[in-house]
């Protein structure tokens, strides 16, 4: 798949698909960044990238948890956008740049999640009429359409968001000159934001015997 | 009348896409519906859209204890006790929806992802086969055993709740999640070429989110950071980016 077009609309479908499984059905873990983006990279023909990406976005979203009714952000349509982003050869050898550039891509996925939480407002007040009519079947389909309209709105925002960041991500290369070691090292540090924030909330329980325990054969593997 | 295998996978079945049309008002109203249609279609005969009435209202817990709670319904209909399945859904949800989030969202899966991670220092292949496997054993049984405990203990719902294994999950993933922090954070500092800025960074991270550092967005934080780091002029090279 070599043309740029047909790939991000690939990529759009995929996300489409995969995005039902954040909250819509299943919840498996699929739409997880490291499982996404690595799937996504084997379809791009980049699977080394993709789970490079995937990891980098699954460590910097490691605290953000649907407690109660909040929503949080959604690593998804980053990961899979910088995966695109590299998959169309954008960011040729400049992985950070992808990863940065993709980040925006939240926007657009919780513009997704809103509306299709908005129109299933109405798929209930529909089925609830359907119900007063005697007719169960097509209120229970109305739940069907509801499952399938959270991928729609999910392809939607994803074509739409990398349509406007892959091309960006190519002026953003071309205007960095050199080595661009400053953004290598700003990619890096979404690695350690997750760590650091799961770990500061976890310290106060004492958890820091384990997480002793944890550093030093993290050291040794890292030594050896 | 002893609720069969099929009827049973049915309910797990349309368990898993019980948020699937969550909305502000009812959140999982419509999805707790459909998750029960086909069993109240079987036992409620001539009171079923009486009973489908019901349960079409507001409904909110965690999706993966909705199977326990659909067993409990199940049972309560079955008996033509509809007033009191509305009352045991409704007294359930709130402490369900507490213990799914505390076990789920706060220990398995930062477990399961972290164990990934840790994994993929040396197969990166396996990091996604990882994480599913881990989060998934746990996940799908709890699921599919609940719809029977449910169903067996209509009578006294919260006792069922607090099971062994629950408490084992709780407490085996709640004690991974910092070692592995710890594991990872180490492993990854040594192969960089510079393990005492990365331990560095990551202490003053600790320290910003204990002393409630609050970012306003994913956005704001990367900037501060890479201004910080591009100023220090610190050249890290973890193990991904080498």
């Amino acid at each position: 798949m070599s043309n740029p077009l047909l790939q991000i609309l690939v990529a759009s479908v995929f996300a489409g698909v995969i995005s039902i499984d954040l909250a819509a059905f299943g919840q498996f873990q699929l739409s997880r960044p490291v499982v996404a983006a690595s799937l996504l990279g084997l379809l791009l023909g980049c699977p080394a990238e993709g789970v490079v990406v995937g990891l980098i976005f699954e460590l910097l979203f490691l605290d953000s948890l649907p407690v109660g009714s909040f929503i949080p952000d959604q690593a998804l349509f980053p990961a899979l956008t910088a995966v695109v982003i590299v998959g169309v050869g954008q960011a040729p050898g400049v992985l950070p740049v992808a990863v940065i550039v993709a980040i925006p891509s939240l926007a657009a996925s919780r513009w997704a999640d809103t509306q299709w939480r908005r129109s299933n407002e109405r798929i209930y007040n529909k089925a609830e009429i359907y119900l007063r009519l005697g007719r169960s079947d097509l209120a229970e389909m109305q739940h069907r359409f509801a499952v399938l309209r959270a991928g729609f709105f999910h392809f939607l925002a994803f074509l739409f968001s990398c349509s406007i960041l892959v091309p960006v991500c190519g002026i953003v290369v071309k205007g960095i000159p050199g080595s661009p070691a400053f953004l290598t090292v700003a990619a890096a540090v979404p690695f350690l934001t997750g760590l650091a924030a799961l770990s500061a909330d976890r310290v106060r329980r004492r958890g820091w015997i384990g997480f002793a325990v944890g550093l030093s054969f993290g050291v040794l593997t890292g030594l050896v | 009348m002893k609720m069969s295998i099929q009827d049973r996978f049915t309910i797990f079945l349309r368990s898993l896409s019980v948020q699937g049309s969550w909305n502000f008002p009812r959140m999982q109203g419509l999805g707790l519906f459909y998750v029960l249609a086909p069993w109240l279609r079987k036992v409620s005969g001539e009171r079923f859209q009486e009973a489908c009435r019901r349960h079409l209202g507001y409904f909110n817990t965690h999706p993966f204890f909705v199977p326990y709670v659909a067993g409990v319904i199940a049972r309560l209909e079955q008996e033509g006790k509809g007033e009191e399945s509305v009352r045991a859904r409704n007294s359930m949800m709130g402490p369900l929806g507490a213990l799914g989030d505390g076990l789920f969202w706060a220990n398995v899966r930062p477990a399961a992802v972290l164990l990934a991670v840790a994994v993929s220092f040396r197969w990166p292949w396996a990091a996604a086969p990882v994480l599913l496997v881990a989060f998934n054993a746990i996940h799908l049984p709890e699921m599919w055993d609940g719809i029977r405990a449910g169903f067996r203990r209509s009578d006294n719902p919260f006792e069922a709740i607090s099971t062994g294994r629950g408490k084992s999950i709780s407490y085996f993933s709640g004690h991974l999640v910092m070692p592995a922090c710890g594991f990872i954070l180490g492993a990854a500092a040594f192969r960089s070429q510079t393990p005492v800025s990365v331990l560095t960074l990551f202490g003053l991270g600790v320290l910003l989110f204990r002393r409630k550092f609050k970012i306003p967005s994913v956005f704001g934080y990367l900037l501060a950071a890479a201004l910080l780091l591009g100023a220090a002029g610190v050249r890290m090279r973890l193990p991904w980016f080498m």
